[in-house]
């Protein structure tokens, strides 16, 4: 794997994580992948967040998912705020509703150390139960600037059902990485 | 134990309006491509232009593609898209939508992103075809301008191994800060 690899990795460990951090990203690669393999201690799906360093930025985004409908139903969406904030990047089912509950997610982040440009993400999630669907599965594009024309490298990634620092907890066990593509 | 390697990482010139990936060796299983796209047009945004599109080996036949496009599009905060599209035999198409390169319209920076994976890209004794999965996305942060997120899918008529990739900007030259990198996926 010489070009790709393994920056991070872990799982969650006790009941009262709201936010899995990936903290001094080195600059060194081309592209990041963040994979995570989860779900959280709540009755119902969650809306996953993401922001980065330490929620510098204004972001936006453009989404597509399909519901909990039983077929045919699927929800869109668009957004972008002008205050530093952190938008959505999938859903994930939540633990209370069933033990077989799951959420998976894959983030792309290119070029992420280019401090001149804004960044973009790519975030592909899926989230569902054994006898219920409860959960949604998305496609996302993001893009965060500086509220300008740039953006610093991207130096620190969180994750977090809403809101940072909350009460809704990620299920122990939960397991992520983060990875590097080197350019 | 497989392996990930970097082929190339592209860096536009500025001055031109595609970027080619040549020469892939056939000797990986699979091809990842990674990176952002953007134009230099003042003139444009338009994230959905049709000279924004994608070829392999060159392929420029009307039934050299099909696919199956899945993509939301908003412009102003209001939902103005959304839908598969569906090519087929008979209505196959001489290249791959490749959304998600914008200009510089409204002093917009903001890139396009793309992932794009390439399953199996050397076989040439399977048939009938190559593949291709594709997400990409472009958001701008300024109003009445377009923003997309697409997923595509589809089939390369072709049993050549694939070694060639190009993609086309219809909004401007390519700018250098959009770089592309091209990764070879070995399975064992």
């Amino acid at each position: 794997m010489a070009d790709w690899e393994v920056i991070t990795q872990g799982q969650v460990t006790g009941a009262t994580t709201s936010d899995i951090d990936f903290n001094s990203i080195p600059g060194t690669y081309q592209h990041l992948e963040l994979s995570l393999s989860g779900k959280v201690e709540a009755t119902n799906w969650q809306a996953l967040y993401v922001r980065v360093n330490s929620n510098a930025g204004q972001w936006g985004y453009s989404r597509f998912a399909s519901t909990q409908a039983a077929a045919g139903a699927v929800s869109q969406g668009y957004a972008w705020s002008n205050s530093t904030t952190y938008p959505e990047a999938g859903y994930l089912a939540g633990n209370n509703f069933s033990a077989g509950a799951f959420g998976n997610v894959t983030m792309i982040f290119p070029n992420y150390a280019d401090s001149t440009v804004p960044k973009t993400v790519l975030s592909r999630a899926a989230g569902g139960s054994g006898s219920y669907v409860d959960g949604q599965t998305s496609a996302f594009s993001l893009a965060v600037t500086d509220g300008g024309s740039t953006m610093p490298a991207i130096t620190q990634i969180s994750l977090a059902p809403y809101p940072f620092g909350g009460t809704t907890y990620w299920t122990a066990g939960s397991s992520y990485m983060l990875a590097g593509y080197k350019g | 134990m497989s392996a990930v390697t970097l082929i190339s990482t592209a860096t536009p010139t500025g001055s031109a309006s595609s970027l080619e990936f040549t020469s892939i060796p056939s000797s990986y299983d699979d091809l990842l491509m990674i990176g952002n796209v953007k134009g230099d047009s003042g003139t444009d945004w338009a994230p959905n232009d049709s000279g924004n599109y994608l070829r392999l080996n060159d392929l420029s036949t009307s039934t050299s593609y099909e696919a199956t496009q899945l993509y939301d599009q908003y412009s102003s905060g209001t939902f103005v898209g959304y839908q598969n599209q569906k090519t087929g035999t008979g209505n196959a198409v001489d290249y791959i939508k490749f959304w998600g390169i914008t200009g510089t319209l409204n002093s917009e920076t903001t890139p396009g992103a793309v992932w794009m994976y390439i399953p199996g890209y050397s076989v040439t004794t399977d048939t009938p075809t190559r593949n291709f999965m594709l997400h990409t996305g472009a958001v701008s942060n300024s109003t009445n301008v377009l923003s997309v997120n697409v997923i595509n899918a589809g089939a390369v008529n072709t049993t050549s191994a694939i070694n060639k990739i190009s993609y086309y900007s219809g909004v401007g030259n390519l700018v250098a800060t959009a770089k592309m990198s091209l990764y070879g996926i070995s399975n064992s």
